[in-house]
């Protein structure tokens, strides 16, 4: 029972993420650090441009899943960056948002400022 | 926080947990990503606050799911699998483990804490044991490596004993060694002189071909060959330490000439600072010509032999004795019941250490077995706890092999985690416990690779783990499948109670064990520091003085040196006294010498001490007989203590210890040999003791400085404040006096007894930390056991009241098999402890092994412990409310 439960989330999860579905929540934040970052975006400055304006501890492993994520979903694209002394000689994997992942973005943004409009006394003060 | 000049490098240990669950690329692109940022943190906020990120960071890399097939392609999990996927199964059991880790927080932190506390102390203790015990020595083929000694039996005891030339020249003759070569077990100081500063180096002298036996590989240059001793012009071979020292690690020494005493030797080679182990360690070796073999009853030699290929220690031993047996027929004088033995040169060296390792060995499995006991009663309260999700599992058909296998893995997985947990405890423990351990030189030399530390915490956290699990996988593997889950038992089965109780006993008595032996062991600390070593040297600074050759060459310069220092150190405010001396008692003293009475042959070993006038009085040693020494000895004059008064002369027979130190004064001893420079003596002073403060004193012999041998290079001074308060002050007395010497070494007194007790602190933290974790883990374990109990038998506890029982009857049937367990674990601890007690007496100092006081102490105490473990459970029982307990389900 509990494992059927335990699938039948996965399926839910899996639908949700290998279609071009609306973002997840995360998902958006990623890509929204992406459009930040510019050029110099890969895991650790992700990580960091999230936690410093979030305040979220983020785990590097999760911004990973997520980057893997939306390189299927076809909405962002790697390349391999030079090894520096910082990393230890290892090298980098630095991220490009695609016009997908900005037409997404945009629609997010879009879904989001509608869905808020009128409601900024309530979620805007602090 | 100043950035550091170092840019510090992440944790190994912790890179390592985080690539654990990486592959490829993406292992490069996280460590990457990681030790930027740490490098960043460690830039702004410190290397600590950046390690503790990184490690925050490693350990969540390995609890969150790497990512790959678990979000993007969920695969069902079948309960079934065709063999081949056996590893991909086991991977979704890791899997799910972490998961239900995360699902139960607390009880998952408390596992680990249990599993690190167990896991540590033997890992810890794994690190230090296992170079003393198992590394190999620096000689080639140890194992056919022996050393040779005479065994004596006297008035019914064997003990060994040091060889003399007479009896090392037949011993020589048994076919079954290889080689043999013997070393003077009295070593000397000599001066070493020309090279820069003077100084005193301990100088031994031995077989041409010593080092050949032993195997001893040069660093540069040859060690002694065969010929040297008849060279014409005499060689020496250097230690490693010295070479470096003196010589500031110089190759072109090797036909140098160096001059010791004033006298000039050819350096040959230097030799690694491993050569002296288990022998009598030297700062330079000279070659010795093979001793007169005429010479008996003058025990001074110590033999190692190497046995033949093929020849065991047994077979030498016979042809020994067989030869002693000879020996003994043509002297007996000297030879009655003497007898003679090789050791194996292992056992030689670490016997004295090996069963106190295994003790501790011993006490840490100890440990590791209470804590596997509390988690295997988690483990099973956690399974009765899913007791309905298993059965559910296996409604819907999950082999029961699968359920067992999945309660295995988690707990080898909470076992891993423990153990790593544990491991970065232990390494902390580690540093401090080596430079706590009883110095063996060559086991510092032979690091214990962290590969092998690793290794060995992933195999022990293995199979505790796999121990621990096997009990709950094991019933569950038993549980009948039925959907009949909704009823529950009303009661415990009579064998669940029995299992339970035997739990508690078992770890109430390893317990108690554990806690007599640290208390024994704590006790034997104490006793040891109240010795009364025969002088009196609380409130007292020692410092070092090393005098140069060139401008203090000459025995008068020396004297008359010394005599200033001292009297400027006594007008010191707060100084009572200061003295010089060539050694400080306890601190490692080296000189050794041997000692002839006028008209005898018979050379006493001693334990010469220079002294300034002053020394007896700073050191609070009365006289027992004539005259403490004058500023200015006109003769060459000693003082002898009792017992080397005892061996020079021995008393006649109802001769009183008074009457014989009297009638001693006066008479003449020989410096070394029967042809040495006569000495008178003057007085007789009591034993010191002066090695340490657990043997018998040894035999000493004091000299005025002012006649020149053994140079004093130390002072003491004793004084009315806080001790440290006057080295700056002995420093720039010294300072006026000669610019040019430091003081080097300042130490109080006490610090000088804490370093001479290091092993046996050592011991005892080990014991005690150990006994303490045993301790806690035990409390845990009788509180987590009737914790459980109440909360399963609540509903029993609510009919019982409910059908009118009364309260302290019903606490009483709970808590009653509980507190049978924890007695019969104490006895049982008690009686173990005791047929144990021959095994840990070596740990002890004068003190009964089955003290009963102790005994009774740590009963009273471990059963405090379980009152106050139980209180919080047995009130629960008292409180039951019996309309909410049968309410309740």
């Amino acid at each position: 029972m509990w494992r059927d439960a335990v699938y039948m989330v996965h399926n839910v999860k899996h639908m949700a993420t290998t279609g071009r579905g609306p973002l997840g929540e995360f998902e958006q934040l990623v890509l929204l650090a992406l459009v930040r970052l510019g050029p110099e975006a890969y895991g650790a400055t992700i990580r960091r441009e999230i936690e410093t304006r979030t305040g979220r501890d983020l785990a590097i492993s999760a911004v990973y899943i997520t980057l893997d994520r939306l390189e299927s979903k076809g909405l962002i694209r790697s390349r391999i960056g030079d090894p520096t002394p910082q990393r230890g000689g290892r090298r980098r994997k630095l991220v490009d948002i695609l016009p997908a992942g900005s037409r997404a973005l945009e629609r997010a943004y879009r879904e989001f400022r509608v869905m808020t409009d009128g409601l900024e006394r309530r979620f805007g003060q602090r | 926080m100043m950035p550091s000049p170092v840019s510090p490098r992440p944790p190994q240990l912790a890179a390592w947990l985080a690539a654990a669950r990486l592959r490829g690329d993406e292992r490069e692109f996280q460590l990457g990503d990681l030790e930027e940022e740490f490098a960043d943190r460690a830039e702004r906020d410190g290397a600590i606050a950046a390690r503790r990120w990184y490690w925050r960071h490693a350990l969540r890399n390995l609890f969150t799911r790497g990512g790959r097939g678990w979000v993007a392609q969920p695969t069902p999990v079948p309960d079934r699998l065709p063999p081949g996927d056996l590893m991909r199964s086991f991977q979704q059991d890791v899997s799910f483990a972490f998961r239900l880790m995360r699902r139960a927080p607390v009880a998952t932190l408390a596992a680990i804490i249990t599993f690190a506390l167990g896991l540590g102390a033997n890992i810890a203790i794994f690190s230090v044991a296992w170079p003393v015990l198992f590394a190999p020595l620096p000689f080639a083929d140890e194992a056919r490596l022996t050393v040779v000694q005479l065994i004596f039996t006297r008035g019914g005891r064997s003990f060994p004993n040091n060889v003399s030339p007479g009896d090392y020249f037949d011993i020589r003759k048994a076919t079954s060694f290889e080689r043999m070569a013997s070393y003077n077990q009295f070593v000397s100081q000599v001066n070493l002189t020309g090279h820069g500063e003077a100084m005193q180096v301990r100088l031994n002298s031995v077989n041409d071909d010593f080092f050949t036996v032993l195997g001893v590989r040069p660093i540069v240059g040859r060690p002694l060959q065969s010929g040297d001793s008849e060279a014409p012009s005499p060689v020496a071979v250097l230690k490693e330490a010295t070479w470096r020292r003196v010589f500031g690690a110089d190759a072109a020494i090797v036909g140098r000439t160096i001059a010791l005493d004033g006298d000039g030797y050819q350096v040959v080679g230097v030799l690694p600072d491993s050569a002296g182990l288990g022998t009598r360690d030297a700062d330079v070796w000279i070659p010795r010509p093979q001793p007169p073999g005429n010479i008996r009853r003058a025990y001074f030699l110590g033999v190692v032999g190497r046995l033949r290929p093929g020849v065991t220690v047994d077979a030498a031993n016979q042809e020994l004795a067989a030869i002693m047996r000879g020996a003994a027929q043509e002297f007996p004088d000297s030879n009655r019941d003497v007898s003679a033995a090789a050791f194996p040169f292992r056992e030689q060296l670490t016997g004295p250490v090996r069963q106190t390792f295994l003790l501790l060995v011993g006490a840490a499995a100890c440990v590791l077995l209470i804590a596997a006991l509390n988690l295997a009663g988690l483990q099973v309260a956690r399974s009765l706890q899913r007791g309905r999700e298993m059965q559910i599992r296996l409604s819907l058909g999950a082999s029961r092999s699968r359920l067992a296998r999945l309660l295995v893995v988690e707990s080898v997985v909470l076992a891993l985690v423990g153990g790593f947990a544990g491991l970065w405890a232990a390494t902390a423990m580690i540093a401090s416990l080596r430079s706590l351990a009883p110095t063996l030189v060559w086991s510092t030399s032979s690091v214990l690779s962290s590969a092998t530390v690793l290794a060995f915490t992933a195999l022990l956290s293995v199979i505790s783990g796999v121990i621990v699990g096997a009990l709950p996988a094991w019933r569950a593997a038993r549980q009948r499948g039925s959907l009949a889950v909704q009823t529950r038992d009303v009661t415990l089965s009579r064998s669940g109670t029995r299992a339970r109780a035997s739990v508690v006993s078992l770890q109430v008595g390893v317990t108690v064990v554990l806690l007599i032996v640290a208390s024994l062991v704590s006790i034997s600390l104490l006793r040891v520091l109240r010795v009364n070593p025969g002088f009196d040297l609380s409130h007292s600074l020692v410092a070092n003085v090393s005098l140069p050759g060139g401008k203090y060459s000459s025995a008068a310069d020396r004297t008359r040196f010394f005599d200033a220092y001292v009297e400027r150190l006594a007008a010191i405010p707060g100084v009572e006294a200061a003295c010089a001396t060539n050694d400080i008692p306890l601190d490692n003293p080296g000189a050794n010498m041997t000692f002839v009475a006028d008209g005898s042959t018979a050379l006493v070993g001693s334990n010469p001490k220079t002294v300034t006038p002053g020394c007896f009085a700073t050191m609070q040693i009365p006289i027992l007989q004539g005259r403490g020494f004058a500023a200015r000895e006109l003769e060459p004059v000693a003082i002898v203590s009792a017992r080397m008064a005892a061996a020079l002369w021995p008393p006649s027979a109802g001769q009183t210890p008074v009457a014989h130190a009297a009638s001693v004064v006066g008479r003449k001893i020989h410096l070394g040999l029967p042809t040495g420079d006569v000495l008178t003596v003057v007085g007789v002073v009591p034993d010191i003791l002066n090695v340490s403060l657990e043997s018998r004193a040894e035999r000493q012999v004091w000299l005025p400085h002012s006649i020149g041998y053994f140079p004093p290079e130390r002072v003491i001074v004793r004084t009315s404040v806080p001790a440290e308060m006057v080295a700056p002050a002995m420093r720039s007395a010294l300072r006026e006096l000669d610019p040019s010497l430091a003081l080097a070494r300042v130490r109080t007194m006490d610090e000088v007894v804490a370093t001479a007790t290091a092993s046996r602190r050592f011991v005892l933290v080990l014991f005690a930390a150990f006994a303490l974790v045993a301790l806690v883990l035990s409390a845990v374990g009788i509180y987590g056991v009737l914790a459980h109990v109440v909360g399963q038998r609540s509903r029993e506890i609510g009919i019982r009241l409910a059908l009118g029982a009364r309260r302290g009857a019903v606490t009483r049937l709970i808590v009653g098999h509980m507190a049978i367990a924890i007695g019969a674990g104490a006895v049982a601890g008690v009686l173990v402890a005791r047929l144990l007690s021959t095994w840990f007496a070596s740990l002890l100092f004068r003190m009964s092994a089955t003290d009963a006081t102790v005994y009774a102490g740590v009963v009273g105490f471990v059963g405090l412990i379980a009152v106050v473990a139980a209180w919080a459970p047995t009130r629960r029982a008292a409180r039951v409310n019996p309309v909410s307990a049968l309410r309740s389900d």
